[in-house]
Order: C-alpha cells, then sequence, then structure tokens
C-alpha cells in the first residue's frame, strides 16, 4: 500500500519524465503575472502593429478589441499595457476588468487611480472606495484651545470613511488633469464588457460618452454582440478602431504550445519552435491534434492540455502517445459533462445541440422549445450562456443568426461526423 | 354600479387616488393625450382633481371613467364610495404594510385544495392586494413629498411596490382559473402593450420596453399565441430601433414561430419585412432583399397598398446604395 508520502513522490517522477515542473496550462490570463505572460504570448502581429501605429500618433483614440469568448482579448489587452509600460516613456498605462455593478467612469478612475501611488487625492480616493492604497486617507483635524500659549493647538487625525465618488466622471477628470503634469499619455484599458447584460453596456456607453471622449486614451473589450454592428455606437462615432481577434492559426497555437510547456521548464532544456522535443511530452502528432481541436481558441487549447496531461499523470504515462490523449479527451468529457449543479433544461438543450450540431435562433423549433416549457428562443438564450461558461458550448461567430455548437471538449455522439 | 354617468366626478378623484400610483395615473394621461405634467397641482390629490376637471374641460369625462373600468374591472363604486380614511397616517401605514404582507405571504401557503377556488376568489385577491399596494404607495409618496427623501433605497422601495401588483397578477394567474381573472389579465396585457407602443412612439425605448415586458410575462401565461407574438414582435422592433440588431433578430423570429404556428399571414409577414431590412442593416443586402421579396409577396395577396408603397421605398434606397458599391 503506498503512503501520501509515496504517492507524492509518485506523482513527482512523472512530472520529472516529463521535464515539467507543474502543468503549465491557465483558464484565463488574468492569473498571469506579467513575466509570464510575455513569455506566453505569441502571433496578433497584425493586431498589434494596427494599435501600436495608432498609439504612436499624437491624438487619443478610442479602441475597441471584441472577439468570442476564450479568444484571448484579455491576454492582447495586458499585453498591450505591458509593452507600453516597458517600451513607451512617459506613458501611464492601466488595466482593470469591469466588475459587476461598477460603471465605466468607475472602472477608470479606479484603474488610473491605482497607477498613481504617490498622489494624495488619488490614494484617497481609492481609501473612500474601500480599496487597497499605499497611503493611508486620513483628514486631519486642528483644534485651537483657548487660555493656553503655545501648546494650545491639537491635531488629530480621523480616517475617512468608505463612500463612492458622488461624480466619478469628474473625478477621473480632475485626476486626469493631475496625471498630466507628470505624465505624456495615459491609457486605459477597461476589459470584461461581455460579462455584463449588453443592454446595460449599450446605456454605460450612450451616458459616459463625456469619458470616453476626455483626454485619455481607452482600450475596451467585448464581445461581438455587444457593440458591433451596433448604429449608437456608430452615430455616437465612439471607437476609432474595432479590431476583431479572430481564432489562432496552428502555427501559432503550436508556438504558443510551446510556450507554455517552456514556461515550466529549467531553463536550459526550454526548446525552440522547430525542435522535435519541443513539444514534449507530447508527441508532434498528439501536440497538432491538440492544437487542431482546439480550434485556434487559447481557451479551449488550455482547457484540454491541463485535461490531458492530469489523465496521463493518473495513467502513469510517460509521454502521450493518441491513446493517451484520447483518455484524455474522455476524461474531459466526462469532467465537463458530469458538472454538478447542471439542471434538467440546461441537460435537455445540452443534448439538444449535441444531436443537431449547431442550434441557433432561425433553426430551433416550436416543438424543441416546447420541452423545455417555453415558446421562445430568447427564453433558452441565459441556458446557453450558462453552457458556453461551463466550456460545454461554444458560441458561433455568426452575426446572421445566434448560434450555438458543442465545444471541442465534449465529444460529439458517435453517429454523427465529427467536427 | 355600472352607469358611467352615475360615477361622479368626486367619485372618480377618489377612486384615482386608491387605485392609481403615479406612474399609473402618467400612463393614463398619456394614453389619452393629456399633459400630465402640465396639469397645476403641488400635491399628488390636487394634481389628480386637476385631471379630472381637465377631462371634463376638454370632454373626455367618459373616456376617463372607460379607462378606469377597464384598467381596474374589479373596483366596486358602491363599495369604494363609503370607503373613508379617517385612520392617522401612521396607524394607516403600519396596518397596510401589515394586511399587504399578510396577503402577499398566505399567497406562497396555497394548497393544492385551495387553488380550486371558487371563480371569483383569485379576482377578489387582487382587487384586496392592488387597493392595499396602490394606498402603500400613495402614503408612501406623500411621506416622500414631506421629507423629501429620494435616495436610491427609497427609490427602489418605490419601484419595488409599483411592481407588486403585477408580480402579485403573474402568481395568481400561473395558480388560479378564473375566468374574471383572465379577462381582467387580458386587459391588463393589452394596456401595458399599448402604452409601450404609445411610448416607443415618443422615442422613450427603456420605458416602452418596460411595458412590453410586463404585457409579454402575462401573455405567456395566456392561450392567446397571436397576441404574445405581438408584443414580442414591438419588442424587436423597439430593439431595431435602437440598433440592438443582435436582438431584434432573435424576437422577430421568435415571433415569426409563433405567427406560423397559428397561421397569422399579417403577422409572417410583417416579421419577414423587419428581418430583410435587419439583415441590410447587418450588411447582408442579397438575404435581406430576399426576406423583404416574402413579405411583398404576401402583402400583395392581401392588396396592403401601404405596405407594398413601404416596400418600394427600401427597395429602392436599397438598390440605390448598391449601385453606389458598384461604381
Amino acid at each position: 500500500m503506498s503512503t501520501p508520502d509515496d504517492l507524492w513522490a509518485q506523482a513527482g517522477d512523472i512530472f520529472d519524465a516529463w521535464g515539467l515542473s507543474e502543468i503549465p496550462f491557465t483558464e484565463s490570463a488574468v492569473e498571469l503575472g506579467q513575466k509570464q505572460l510575455r513569455q506566453l504570448f505569441t502571433g496578433r502581429e497584425n493586431e498589434l502593429r494596427q494599435v501600436f501605429n495608432l498609439v504612436r500618433g499624437r491624438e487619443r483614440k478610442r479602441i475597441f478589441v471584441y472577439g468570442w469568448v476564450g479568444i484571448g482579448k484579455t491576454a492582447f489587452l495586458r499585453e498591450i499595457i505591458g509593452v507600453l509600460e516597458r517600451k513607451a516613456p512617459k506613458t501611464l498605462a492601466s488595466y482593470i476588468s469591469l466588475l459587476p455593478g461598477m460603471d465605466l467612469s468607475t472602472a477608470a478612475l479606479i484603474g488610473l487611480a491605482r497607477k498613481l501611488p504617490k498622489d494624495d487625492y488619488a490614494q484617497h480616493l481609492l481609501t473612500q472606495m474601500g480599496l487597497p492604497a499605499s497611503q493611508r486617507a486620513v483628514e486631519k483635524k486642528t483644534t485651537v484651545k483657548a487660555g493656553l500659549s503655545g501648546s494650545g493647538v491639537e491635531t488629530t487625525e480621523e480616517t475617512s470613511p468608505f463612500s463612492r465618488p458622488l461624480y466619478p466622471a469628474a473625478s477621473f477628470e480632475a485626476l486626469l488633469d493631475r496625471a498630466y503634469q507628470k505624465f505624456d499619455r495615459i491609457v486605459i484599458g477597461i476589459d470584461d464588457l461581455e460579462k455584463r447584460n449588453p443592454d446595460l453596456i449599450r446605456q454605460m456607453l450612450r451616458d459616459e460618452q463625456g469619458l470616453l471622449k476626455s483626454n485619455a486614451w481607452f482600450f475596451l473589450t467585448g464581445h461581438p454582440a455587444t457593440i458591433t454592428h451596433d448604429i449608437l455606437a456608430r452615430e455616437l462615432g465612439l471607437f476609432d478602431l474595432a479590431l476583431e481577434l479572430k481564432p489562432l492559426d496552428q502555427t501559432t497555437s503550436y508556438r504558443m504550445l510551446v510556450n507554455y510547456l517552456n514556461s515550466v521548464r529549467p531553463k536550459e532544456k526550454q526548446r525552440d519552435y522547430d525542435e522535435l522535443q519541443a513539444v514534449w511530452p507530447f508527441t508532434q502528432d498528439t501536440a497538432r491534434e491538440l492544437c487542431a481541436r482546439s480550434e485556434g481558441i487559447p481557451r479551449m487549447l488550455n482547457r484540454l492540455g491541463s485535461y490531458v496531461l492530469l489523465k496521463a499523470a493518473e495513467l502513469g504515462a510517460p509521454m502521450i502517445t493518441p491513446d493517451v490523449f484520447q483518455a484524455g479527451v474522455e476524461f474531459a468529457d466526462q469532467q465537463l459533462r458530469g458538472q454538478s449543479g447542471l439542471t434538467i433544461e440546461e441537460m435537455y438543450i445540452l443534448e439538444l445541440v449535441l444531436d443537431k450540431g449547431v442550434l441557433s435562433d432561425e433553426s430551433v423549433t416550436l416543438e424543441e422549445l416546447d420541452k423545455v416549457r417555453t415558446k421562445e428562443f430568447r427564453e433558452i438564450l441565459p441556458i446557453l450562456d450558462n453552457l458556453v461558461q461551463r466550456d460545454l458550448l461554444k458560441r458561433l461567430p455568426s452575426e446572421r443568426a445566434t448560434e450555438y455548437a458543442p465545444s471541442p471538449l465534449v465529444r460529439i455522439p458517435k453517429s454523427d461526423p465529427p467536427v | 354600479m355600472d352607469d358611467k354617468k352615475s360615477i361622479t366626478p368626486k367619485q372618480v378623484a377618489e377612486a384615482l387616488n386608491m387605485y392609481f400610483n403615479t406612474a399609473e395615473l402618467q400612463s393614463l394621461a398619456l394614453n389619452m393625450d393629456i399633459p400630465y405634467d402640465d396639469l397645476e397641482g403641488i400635491s399628488r390629490s390636487e394634481t389628480i382633481i386637476s385631471l379630472v376637471k381637465y377631462t371634463q374641460r376638454h370632454g373626455v369625462y367618459e373616456q376617463l371613467i372607460k379607462a378606469i373600468q377597464e384598467t381596474r374591472p374589479y373596483i366596486n363604486w358602491d363599495k369604494f364610495s363609503q370607503q373613508s380614511v379617517q385612520e392617522s397616517k401612521p396607524a394607516a401605514l403600519e396596518k397596510d404594510v401589515t394586511n399587504t404582507l399578510n396577503v402577499s405571504s398566505s399567497t406562497h401557503h396555497i394548497t393544492s385544495d385551495e387553488v380550486k377556488l371558487a371563480p371569483s376568489s383569485a379576482s377578489q385577491q387582487l382587487e384586496d392586494f392592488y387597493f392595499r399596494v396602490n394606498r402603500l404607495q400613495q402614503q408612501f409618496q406623500e411621506i416622500q413629498d414631506i421629507t423629501g427623501l429620494n435616495d436610491e433605497e427609497t427609490q427602489n422601495l418605490l419601484n419595488l411596490l409599483e411592481d407588486a401588483p403585477h408580480e402579485f397578477l403573474r402568481d395568481l394567474l400561473s395558480r388560479h382559473d378564473d375566468p374574471t381573472l383572465e379577462q381582467y389579465a387580458q386587459n391588463y396585457a393589452e394596456m401595458e402593450h399599448e402604452l409601450g407602443i404609445a411610448l416607443v412612439g415618443q422615442g422613450k425605448w427603456h420605458a416602452g420596453l418596460r411595458r412590453f415586458d410586463r404585457s409579454l410575462t402575462i401573455r405567456r401565461l395566456l392561450d392567446n399565441l397571436d397576441e404574445r407574438a405581438d408584443t414580442i414582435y414591438q419588442i424587436g422592433r423597439t430593439y431595431q430601433l435602437m440598433g440592438n440588431l443582435a436582438e431584434a433578430q432573435i424576437r422577430y423570429r421568435d415571433a415569426m414561430r409563433l405567427y406560423q404556428h397559428t397561421g397569422n399571414k399579417a403577422g409572417i409577414a410583417a416579421c419577414n419585412l423587419n428581418l430583410g431590412t435587419v439583415a441590410i442593416q447587418l450588411g447582408f443586402i442579397d438575404e435581406g432583399i430576399a426576406q423583404i421579396q416574402k413579405a411583398r409577396l404576401a402583402y400583395r395577396q392581401d392588396d396592403n397598398d401601404k405596405k407594398l408603397q413601404e416596400i418600394d421605398e427600401i427597395m429602392h434606397f436599397v438598390h440605390r446604395v448598391k449601385e453606389k458599391e458598384r461604381v
């Protein structure tokens, strides 16, 4: 019988055989540090070139980066911010994710204030909002005691209570003015607009035109359905560039895989892209299969890669052969479909998409909708989006219809040809 | 007391005061083309008196009574005219809060036997509930006028109170099989639908959508699929006006499925026409034209000259765009 210590050592043996210190894959670029991101990021040369050419101009711009779930918007935005921080002198570049309940002005204000650790006003604003500040915001109160000369002045300090700025857009403008005393260019990147209700985002964009047209550069990321082809955004002239991130080609996916594996290899064992051993413990065949199945979507490559390595470790496989890879794919399928908390409706909709291959607002029938006790596709949209969040489905990048297909991580029933 | 002529202006004013909150009064006025914001009076009661006088002066008093009766068919005018509010405000408010909560919580404990109530039970419950909530809203607003409270929490509470009768109606409908209640629900959904159209016509898209959503949640519980499709279609139209084309497309297709199920040719044609214009707006011009042609065929069969003319104008514009692209 093996003791827990033996089991730990056995797990270590497998990772030693693979030449990896840990499983390198991550679900989201938010979890990566700037240094790690720099090591992993690859491709998107044309898109970066477009952005950097714009940034080199004097006139400030507003850029909207869009693409489907898991396509790499966060990594792209964080890479831009990272490059500006490293390479552009006198540029302040800040990244922030738009959290639930947060408006654009507040997000921009927090993003900017965090980058001004020595500015009293910035730190005061952060403290007021209950956020960590590098300086404690205090209010000084001075009282003079009558009748006593010299020692009659008393100063007390009180910490400000937490509160939201009454006019975040005005506070942002004021802070921007202060920041421009030290910097020549201020760039604010606001991520994750797609995680909010599209109607709410549209309302925000309408209400906060003033903010977006202020004296800062803005990068926003979101879902294509949110803003592209949007008459409102076009009429208001909100964006100077709408940049679509498309799925990566196979070569770039392969390079990304090599980067991930190199990130957990000792420096002397890191490989070049053209070396045969670059994808070890994957074989050339299974590495290419992983890239193909991920369909150029970095999130899928990360998740499937992670499941395959986990299964291989469980099997004690020193190399990811086609059989081990297939076992990993089946493991991913089991794990995802066996997720707890799926409702009957979600299970039915998932099976329906698996059966049909593609389910859309155009192709769904009233009989199919009746089975989930509704007569409107609109009512099953939250279910479909929930299944996308769970990586069971993917939303197709079509504007002709709202379409969903099985995620590459879920196996299609055997009677159907593989996607 | 069904004879409208026997209802006095005083009774009308009291009914408005008791059974309508401020937002509903505004809707009522809007529906009758009465400039509510221009009516004289500082307090709510004074504004209501001005509203009644306005209808008398402009010869629409009977129309006002009809609108009240359609919106609140359960009002017993005889019983109502005998009601008096003698209690002091804080005491009455406290009692109303307790009673309202009692009614609403009791509905969550209805047993399966109780569901088979006599036909009038559900509508009676609705009447009681409406009366209490409206009185609560009214008193709350009066307190708000005096204290000047207008923070987020107060506003949220007012919104909750405004939505309470709607939610209660939805709850009752899903539990009871009561023709009176269904008739009321149908009228209510129709009123919300029409108000939605009026508000969207004035460019108040969000307010209009809110009305359509209310109408749709009720219509989903009723059997008339054509009416349900009508509201979904209007929601689609509103989203199209707002520029949210993806949402508009989904709604038109949902409406189309229902119209196809009931065989409503006019509804199908309207959906085809608007889906065509959405496709063109999205840049899929040929697909859009094909969809509009389907609508044209249907309108031609119906000899609907107005719609055919509208389609001709759209097609003329589309062809000009295509010409320019070719050049």
